[in-house]
Order: structure tokens, then C-alpha cells, then sequence
């Protein structure tokens, strides 16, 4: 330190002017610098202009297969039929729980009439649904299944299961639907 | 002179070549870690799946809307708070229909956020993005507007994360949706309110029965003719809704009583 101000007392006129010179221009340099660096930056970071290994190229998403499914919105439509009025202004969901709750005031027969009548609704052509309510996987036969324009008494293997459940105070209520191609 | 610059010229070249060194490194940094986009996604299934999810929020935000509703227009409706106050007791029970609450909107809409969050709350869900979605209803209160015919509600903070691979995926869906009385059965208490101004002027019981039920469809209608304390006849009104709407234990129809002003 001392070093430095006796050497800094001993410098001469034109030193000072010197160091005070390359002061503004070392800004200049600095600027000089970045602006051929980014000028070429920016344009080479244009999409398609940098060569991908140098962290080049356009924004890019490959989707490898795209399967077309049936069941594509059938979360939706699940959701659909449950909010169908079936009865007197009540939906599919609210007899349901009427199934469920209230001491089976609604049959498995009624209530498999009314999740027909609102699979019916949502029936196109080469298109057909499933609907299975209550399955818990433990009481196996403690659950109703509807379906339209399939006759068939258990969801198919192959299809894909869509699941809502439905709170109705302390108890849960598992419906599942799945869609299938092939009507009968 | 000539001494002294070349001392000079040296330091001043090492630092030319520093700030040199230190944008090339910077500017090298800067292209490695652009917001540059690349993924390959085997299965376009992985956005119907967060799709999917998005799809069970909403059925659970209707389902509790539903819900809150009920209890909220089963709140009003019972209380009389759909009445101007101070609201006037013909023979001490019945109340009059004089004028509409100037405030039912604001009072139907904290009611019905207050009802909202307990229903939404009640859920015992056991996926992550729906816990989630539950506790920032808890802590936040959802932007709720009601217009004295339908409710519209914003709710935020769902947040859905996917994982395939290395590919992740994060929606954060704003929950924006509006809900109609006249879809759950009930009428807009204004509308009640120019029914029965309508319908007081016939002449007997059955006749306001029949005028009220073809402007109110959504309702049950009974008209009772009663007597004041002062020996003057006037008719008490009660509407009973022609949808169910489950309780908690049971299915129950919400039912009002006023007398026509």
C-alpha cells in the first residue's frame, strides 16, 4: 500500500495523464467488445441460424405417435351423463347417491334404468359406453353396471377406465366408465 | 517517454484481454442456457391426462357450487333476508314480500363463498393437485360475483404436474365459471318478487296459484288465504322446489313463505 503512494507521489505529469486517458477508454474498448460479440449473437440466436450442437435451432416439441383415441374425452362425457336430469329435475349423480345413502330407497334395477337413460344421451354411432357404479374392488357384487348398445355385464379389459368419484357426506361413491368401439 | 508507455501499454493489453475473457465466457453462457425448447413426447396421452385432471377440478368446483347454493339461497330464502329490512310480520309470522333486499346480491355472494369453501373443503381427496387446490381455497378466498340470476366464480391456485421420462409438464389452469339458479330449479328472488306483485291483484287462492306457477316453474306453489288481526284477508304465499338437493343425510326441498305487498 505504502508502495503504491510513494510510487503514485513519484509519478509523473504524464503518467497521470496517461492513466487518466485509457479510463474512458477503456468503457470505449468494453463497449466495443460487447457489441461484436452481440450483434452476432443475436443474429445467430435467430431461430434456425446456430447450429443445434451450439444450443441452436427452433423451439421444438416431436410427438412420436399420435393415437387417436375413442375414449379421448370420455372423462368428459362421464362427467356429462352424471350431471343428465334423469328424473323429476334429478341427475344422474343425485340418483346415485339416493341409491347409495338412502338405505337403497333406489333399486339396482332403477338405477341402472336411469344410468342407461343417460348413456343413451351420450351414444354415437361406433361409439358405445359402459358405466359402472359402486365398484370398490372388494365387495364385488355390490355395484350396478348399465351400458348402452353393449351387452356386455363387465368393463372390457382392453379400454382404458375413466373414474370419478362422487363425496355424498361420509361416503364415497366410486363411478367408472369405460368407451368401446364395437356395438352390438 | 518512451520507458514509462511501454510499462503502461502492458497492463493496460492484461486487461483488455480480461474484459475480453470475461464477455466471451459470458456471452458463451448466455447462448448454453437460452430459453431454448426441445422434448420429445412419446405419447400425446400425457396432455389428455393433465387435460383430464383439469376436467375433475371442475367437476369438483360444480359439484361444491352446487352444493353451496342450496345452503346459500336455503339460508336467504329461510332467514328473509330477500326482504328490505326491517322486514314487517303480518300477524306476527308472516312475513311481507314490501320490497327487495338492495343488498341481496353482496349478502347472496359472502354467503355463498363462506358455503363454497366449507363444501369444497369437506372433500377427502388423495390426489396432490386436488389437496393443493383445497388449501389454496382455505387460504385464499375465491373471486365470486352474483348478478341475482347466476353466480360467477374464479378460482386459482390449481397447479397439475405430469411426469413422462424426462418430459414434465405444468398447468395452472385459472377456474373460471359461471352457474345459472334456473339450471339447479330455482328462480332469481327478483324474479319472485315481480311474480308475486304480478300475481297478488287475482281475485282468489287458486288463481295465484296457477299465475305464480307459470312464472315461477322452478317451484311447488300454494296460496293460503288468511285473516289479519283486524278481520282483513290476505294471502300467504309459499313456495316449495320442485328439485331435491341432497343435505348432507338426506334430499330436501327448499321452502319459503311470504305475503305479496
Amino acid at each position: 500500500m505504502r508502495m503504491f503512494f510513494l510510487t503514485s507521489e513519484k509519478m509523473k505529469r504524464a503518467q497521470v495523464a496517461s492513466t487518466l486517458t485509457w479510463v474512458p477508454s477503456l468503457a470505449i474498448i468494453s463497449f466495443i467488445l460487447f457489441a461484436l460479440f452481440l450483434i452476432p449473437v443475436f443474429i445467430l440466436t435467430m431461430p434456425g441460424y446456430l447450429p443445434k450442437w451450439f444450443g441452436g435451432g427452433f423451439n421444438q416439441i416431436n410427438i412420436n405417435s399420435i393415437e387417436t383415441s375413442i375414449d379421448a374425452n370420455a372423462l368428459e362425457e362421464l362427467i356429462k351423463a352424471l350431471n343428465f336430469p334423469v328424473h323429476e329435475r334429478q341427475t344422474l349423480k343425485d340418483k346415485i347417491i339416493e341409491w347409495k345413502i338412502l338405505d337403497r330407497d333406489l333399486s339396482d334395477k332403477e338405477l341402472e334404468e336411469f344410468a342407461k337413460e343417460a348413456l343413451e344421451k351420450l351414444r354415437e354411432e361406433e361409439k358405445c359406453h359402459i358405466m359402472r357404479i359402486g365398484y370398490d374392488g372388494v365387495n364385488d357384487e355390490d355395484f350396478v353396471t348399465a351400458s348402452n348398445g353393449v351387452n356386455v355385464a363387465s368393463m372390457p379389459l382392453s379400454s382404458k377406465i375413466h373414474k370419478v368419484l362422487i363425496f355424498a357426506g361420509k361416503e364415497k361413491i366410486n363411478v367408472e366408465m369405460s368407451v368401446v368401439e364395437k356395438c352390438l | 517517454m518512451p520507458v514509462s508507455g511501454k510499462k503502461a501499454s502492458v497492463e493496460t493489453v492484461l486487461l483488455v484481454f480480461l474484459v475480453f475473457f470475461t464477455t466471451s465466457a459470458a456471452l458463451f453462457s448466455f447462448i448454453k442456457n437460452s430459453d431454448r425448447v426441445e422434448s420429445i413426447i412419446i405419447n400425446a396421452k400425457i396432455l389428455d391426462e393433465v387435460y383430464d385432471s383439469e376436467r375433475i377440478a371442475k367437476f369438483y368446483i360444480a359439484d361444491a357450487a352446487e352444493n353451496a347454493i342450496f345452503k346459500t339461497y336455503r339460508e336467504i330464502s329461510g332467514s328473509s333476508q330477500y326482504i328490505n329490512p326491517p322486514v314487517k310480520y303480518i300477524n306476527n309470522e308472516d312475513p311481507e314480500f314490501s320490497e327487495l333486499n338492495s343488498r341481496l346480491d353482496e349478502i347472496f355472494k359472502e354467503k355463498f363463498i363462506d358455503n363454497f369453501k366449507a363444501e369444497f373443503l369437506r372433500y377427502d381427496f388423495s390426489e396432490r393437485y386436488l389437496k393443493e387446490l383445497q388449501n389454496a381455497v382455505r387460504d385464499n378466498n375465491p373471486e365470486a360475483n352474483f348478478d341475482g340470476k347466476s353466480i360467477h366464480i374464479i378460482v386459482e391456485g390449481l397447479e397439475i404436474e405430469k411426469k413422462w421420462d424426462d418430459v414434465e409438464v405444468i398447468y395452472k389452469p385459472e377456474i373460471s365459471t359461471s352457474f345459472e339458479l334456473g339450471r339447479y330449479g330455482l328462480e332469481g328472488f327478483e324474479d319472485v318478487y315481480n311474480a308475486s306483485r304480478e300475481c297478488k291483484k287475482r281475485e282468489n287462492a287458486e288463481e295465484i296459484e296457477s299465475c305464480l306457477e307459470e312464472k315461477l316453474p322452478g317451484f311447488y306453489i300454494d296460496a293460503e288465504e288468511k285473516t289479519r288481526l283486524n278481520r282483513e284477508s290476505y294471502f300467504l304465499i309459499t313456495l316449495l322446489s320442485k328439485k331435491e338437493f341432497f343435505a348432507g343425510n338426506s334430499f330436501e326441498r327448499i321452502k319459503f313463505s311470504f305475503v305479496p305487498a
